[in-house]
């Protein structure tokens, strides 16, 4: 019995390594994604104040493009959410291999 | 104690068996629709850079890009388990948008368009179909 017990506790390990990974690499890809988007539409809103003082842009034009930056930032999350989708799916097959390989392991010792 | 952890491994164990239930499913990559998005992303560009000129002169284009985004889109919804995509591409080609085929649109309401909104309205078309091609190209590979 201590046997299975070890099994068990190594196995816990195993998965709960993997699960902290992906987890840890999917929140900090979508920051980083999240944060060039906040400091690209900053940019882009102090140019549009630029081109509409200077004529070249009118406030229409302005309100328009800020809406389509809004819809961006929807196919942006969009984005992150099926590639969040992915990395969940990759998981399920890294857990089932992890699992797969402990019962293995364990059998060949035997 | 011991008991204890017997009842606690079979609910570890549903645990387990519940998360992998409840995975999506994802389509897979598909280097045609990579390429295709490619290559429509190329062609709306290039026409966005002709709306300085009167939409008349060009309107043939403009249709011959709407039929081949209608069926890059009809080719999306043939794919199984594929909704971030299909939804990404829905905001994309809505002509009450702000975005590719909303600037169509506006084109067409105008007749001619100013310099400045062009290249500034194509900026976000080309960042709309990097999100698209984004997703394509971190889905599954099959091996």
């Amino acid at each position: 019995m201590p046997d299975f017990e070890t099994f068990f506790t190594s196995l816990t390990a195993r998965i709960g390594k993997l699960l902290a990974g992906a987890a840890g690499k999917h929140v900090k890809d979508a920051q980083r994604d999240a944060k060039a988007f906040v400091e690209a539409a900053r940019a882009d809103f102090e140019r549009w104040m630029a081109l509409t003082a200077a004529g070249q842009l009118t406030p229409e034009d302005v309100a328009w493009l800020v809406q389509g930056k809004q819809e961006l930032a929807q196919l942006l999350a969009l984005k992150r959410v099926g590639l969040a989708e992915v990395e969940l799916v990759k998981l399920r097959q890294a857990v089932v291999q992890v699992a797969v390989d402990a019962v293995l392991e364990r059998l060949a010792k035997r | 104690m011991a008991r204890l952890r017997y009842a606690v491994r079979p609910a570890a164990a549903l645990v387990v068996v519940l998360f992998l239930a409840g995975c999506p499913k994802v389509a897979s990559f598909d280097p045609i629709a990579f390429e295709q998005t490619k290559g429509l992303k190329a062609q709306a560009l290039a026409l966005m850079d002709r709306a300085g000129e009167p939409y008349a002169e060009h309107r043939v284009d403009v249709d011959t890009l709407r039929a081949r985004l209608a069926r890059a889109y009809a080719r999306e919804q043939g794919r199984p388990s594929n909704e971030r995509t299909l939804q990404q591409w829905g905001i994309l080609m809505a002509p009450q948008g702000h975005l590719l085929a909303g600037f169509l649109a506006l084109w067409e309401r105008r007749s001619v368009l100013d310099e400045a909104f062009i290249d500034e309205a194509r900026v976000q078309v080309a960042d709309a179909f990097d999100e698209i091609l984004g997703l394509e190209n971190g889905k599954l590979r099959g091996d």
